[in-house]
Order: C-alpha cells, then structure tokens, then sequence
C-alpha cells in the first residue's frame, strides 16, 4: 500500500490497468441524447435569439423569436436536381420546444407547412406538435422522437403520440407506427402510444388499434383497452379508462374547432371525443334546448374544458362532471337526478 | 481560468452551430454518467434531470466567467436540478434513492468508503470492482474529452501511438504530448477519487 502522501501514487501501469479493467464509460441511449438535444438546441437558439435581440437586432430577433413560437426547422438548401420526397404529411400547430428537421431542406416549416418523407420530429420537455399524417389527427407529447419516413407509416423511437382518425365512418389512409418493441396500426379509432427506453404503452379511446410484438404475438384493443411491452417480455393486456390523466397532455393543443353558427350539439360532440367522455342529457327538454342553441364567436386557442366552460356560459344550460367519465348536461334550475 | 471553455461558451453565445454540437456531444454524456451515479442508476430520472440542466445552463451562458470548468459549472447546475428532483420525489413518498456521494464531497476517500454496500447480497469484491468502475469513469469524465478519448483510445482499444495520431489526424508527437498531459491529469483526478489504487488487480 501506498502513503496517501505520495504525489505520483498513480502510477502509468496504474493507469493502464484501471481504464481497461472499468471498461467502456456507458452511453446514454441514441433515443435519449437525440430526445434531449432536440429539446436543448430549441433553448439554446431561443436564449441566444434573446440576447441578439437585447444587443441589436430588435426586429431580426422578433422575428426569430416569432419563428420559434411556432417551431420552426430551419432547413437549407436543395439539390434542384433531385427527385422532391414523397409528402407525408402538414405541420398543423406547435407549442414550447419542438425541432423539425429533412433532409429535403427548402426553407422554414412554419404552421400549414407540407411535410415531407424523411422529416424528423424532436419535442422538448414542454413540447407539443399537432400534424395531419395519412389524413389523420397525429398529436406528438413532449420528450419525443419521431421520423415521418414514408407515406402512412411513422417510426416512434421515444416519447408519446395521439393518433385520431376522425368520428367513425370518415373516410382515412391507414397508418403504422413502427417502435423499438413492435408495430401499432389502428383500424379506425383514438388511441396513443408511450414509448419509454424499456417499454411500450399502448392505450385505446375508441375503435380498434392492431399491437404485433418483435416476436410476432399479436393482439387486437378496442375502447378501455391497453398493453404493454416490455424490453424482452410477454405483451400485458389491462384495462385503461378513455379520459382522464393518462390522456390529458392530448388536449394541450387540440386542432382548432370552428363554432361560428354551428350547433351546440356538435360543440358538444367534439368536447366528448376530444376528452373521452360519455355525453348524459337530462330529459327531452335539455335535448330541445341544445338542439334550438346555435354558436357564434370562437374558441381558438382554448383548450376543450376551456371551451366547455365559455361556450355552456353563454347557454341556458348547465353541466357537471360529477360522474367519473361523463358529461351530464341539464337545464339550469333543473335539479340533477338523484337530488 | 479555463480559457478553452470560455472560448466554447463565447461561439455558443455567437450562434455557432458547430460549437453547439460539440458542446452537446461532449457534455451530454458525461452529465448523464455524472447524474445516473446519483440517481440510483434511474435512466428516466437521469435524462429529465440533464436536460433541466442543460436547458438552465444554456439560459445562464453569459454568467459563465471561466473560474472553474465547465464541466464542473454544468454539474453544479446538474445537482441543484437533482436535488429538486429528489425533494419533489420525497414529497410524493414514492422514490428510493440513493445518492452516491462519490466524487462530491472534499472527503471523497471517506465517501467512497461509506457508499452503502448490500455485503448481504452480493460478494465484497464484487462492490469494489463496481465501485472502482464508477470512479474510474467518474475521473474519465472530468477530464477534458480530448484526454479522455486519447487514454481510452491507447488502454481500452489499445491503439499504438501512430494509430492514435491517424486517428485523431495529428502528429505521433502530439498524442505522445497529449497522453502525458492525460496521464498526468488522471492521475491528479485519481489519486482524490481512487483510495484503493494499489490493490486493485
């Protein structure tokens, strides 16, 4: 044993041997410093973007700063000669630290941009992306990593989708989200899907979702319905309720929804599938009364129980969600049932 | 003062999106080795606590001055992140954890020593060479990447010097000097976070 005094007690062989006997220094995972990055660049361009704006370049900045607020990928430039990507989809709405990236590079994607195959799709902690993929409703959660690879087709390497295929009996093009632990196709349907380093979540609102393991084993969900996978494991089938926490990060961007001169019931309609809750009337006259209720103004930018709140305000009626996972509508002044 | 590191942290300041990659590439990493150490090998807490960090150290770039590295300026964000981390955890009754104090404290030997061993569980020589494992990587860390790489580069791949120099795409002498400045610089780390260097085979 070596005195603790002993300057040079590390001696070269010392060195030698310690580094090859402790082996390699563990990597984070590709998904994780790529989820990570996406998530650090969106702040460090918006930190810097803050302090150019401070020193100089108020509008360039603003603009910048603009640019961000909607998630901007900056793209450069094209190879006029090549054959354009294949369009897989549009940029409909982003909130917080997002990151898009192709390898088609033709400018900004701003909001209403098409997408093309080969797009890159990077959230942040705070990040939200609402896409229109294969005609379908596709809502990315934050901490996520998605390629859009291919027409009707999207890999998940981490994080969490919302997939929504409309009301049934709308027309869509099939979509297959590919993940490290095996491929989910929905067959008409609201469902989403966690990918975490270890494992897979796969939940089902309404419709029926397809879930086939790397091994092969396969299983169909319908409403109320989840699995998980795990790294090596079988597939678990449990139970999941359709609204309620597991599924609130959907409604922090939700597309926006039109009611100037709509009726109230299809407000109403929207509210029930963008929450997963079950709409309860109380009696023929609450029917009545919704049906003679027209829309007008606008609810962009709220969220659903936002809009609830101000769109049943302006209304003779009144609401509850005492009920887990309904929403039980009444006259006002109305005694609900039981009381 | 830690003149290479102020130069980093003055290209991220100017946009550099070059810097920016090497910056992540190079810290990202050794942040997440650093705060998985102390978070009881949890990947998921790890990577939500480095990139709290990092986002807060991008905000916080122009308080930078140089007086320590920054890597070491970044870690102090990391484990004020971790400690929040813990705390709300705590707060929720939910979170086991075990903070390995291994390379933080100024009595890292005695630290080293007091890491809480499961003898029950597992064989002592078994806890050492994962205890050994860990500061070996913990010291690699702290270098400067550039030492890093070229010590692994010659014990773990056990390249020659000349193929060290191809490689990296400079001289044969130029790695001879850079891998004793690595040696020199390990050992500096080591002799601090390695107590039991002479009798580990």
């Amino acid at each position: 044993m070596r005195s603790n005094g002993d300057k040079d007690r590390v001696e070269p062989d010392d060195i030698a041997r310690l580094i090859a006997a402790a082996g390699r220094r563990p990597a984070p995972d590709g998904a994780v410093r790529e989820s990570v990055r996406a998530a650090v660049e969106q702040e460090w361009l918006q930190a810097t973007g803050r302090r150019r704006a401070r020193r100089a370049f108020r509008w360039a900045a603003a603009a910048a700063i603009v640019a961000t607020a909607v998630g901007l990928g900056w793209l450069g430039l094209r190879d006029g000669t090549s054959e354009a990507p294949a369009p897989v989809g549009t940029l409909v709405a982003a909130r917080g630290a997002v990151h898009l990236t192709s390898a088609s590079d033709r400018g900004p994607i701003v909001a209403g941009s098409r997408l093309q195959a080969g797009t890159s799709v990077g959230t942040g902690a705070s990040g939200y992306l609402l896409l229109t993929v294969a005609s379908l409703d596709l809502r990315v959660g934050p901490g996520t990593v998605l390629d859009l690879d291919r027409p009707g087709h999207v890999q998940l390497t981490h994080g969490r989708i919302y997939v929504d295929s409309g009301p049934e009996g709308d027309a869509h093009e099939p979509l297959v989200v590919d993940t490290p632990f095996g491929r989910v196709s929905h067959l008409g349907t609201q469902f989403q899907v966690v990918v975490r380093s270890s494992s897979m979540w796969v939940g089902v609102r309404s419709g029926r979702v397809s879930v086939r393991e790397r091994s092969g084993r396969h299983e169909t969900l319908e409403r109320g319905q989840a699995a998980a996978v795990e790294r090596g494991g079988a597939m678990e089938r449990m139970a999941v309720a359709p609204y309620g926490r597991s599924w609130a990060w959907v409604n922090t961007l939700t597309p926006d929804f039109p009611i100037d001169g709509r009726p109230l019931s299809e407000f109403l309609a929207w509210y029930v599938r963008e929450t997963g809750r079950k709409l309860q009337l109380q009696g023929p006259a609450t029917q009545a009364a919704i049906d003679q209720t027209r829309l007008s103004g606008s609810i962009a930018g709220l969220t659903p129980t936002e809009a609830l709140v101000a769109v049943m305000a302006t209304t003779r009626l009144q609401y509850d969600m005492n009920s887990p996972g309904e929403l039980r509508i009444r006259l006002r002044g109305v005694a609900t049932h039981g009381n | 003062m830690h003149t290479d590191d102020v130069a980093l942290v003055g290209r991220l300041l100017a946009r550099d999106e070059v810097a920016f990659r090497a910056f992540f590439d190079d810290y990202f990493p050794r942040l997440f080795r650093f705060i998985l150490r102390r978070s009881n090998g949890d990947e998921e807490a790890a990577r939500d606590i480095v990139q709290a960090a990092l986002i807060r150290g991008v905000r916080r770039l122009e308080t930078y001055r140089g007086e320590a590295s920054l890597f070491t300026w970044l870690c102090q964000i990391a484990r004020r992140e971790l400690a929040d981390h813990v705390a709300k955890a705590v707060r929720e009754a939910s979170y086991m954890h075990r903070l390995v104090e291994l390379e933080d404290d100024p009595q890292v030997r005695a630290s080293l020593e007091s890491i809480p061993a499961d003898a029950a569980a597992e064989p002592e020589a078994q806890r050492q060479r994962e205890d050994l494992t860990a500061a070996v990587h913990a010291a690699l860390d702290y270098l400067p990447n550039r030492y890093a790489q070229v010590l692994e580069l010659k014990y773990l791949e056990d390249l020659s010097v000349d193929a060290i120099a191809e490689r990296l795409g400079v001289t044969a002498i130029t790695v001879q000097s850079l891998l004793a400045r690595a040696r020199n610089a390990f050992r500096d780390i080591g002799n601090t976070l390695l107590p039991n260097l002479g009798s580990a085979k």
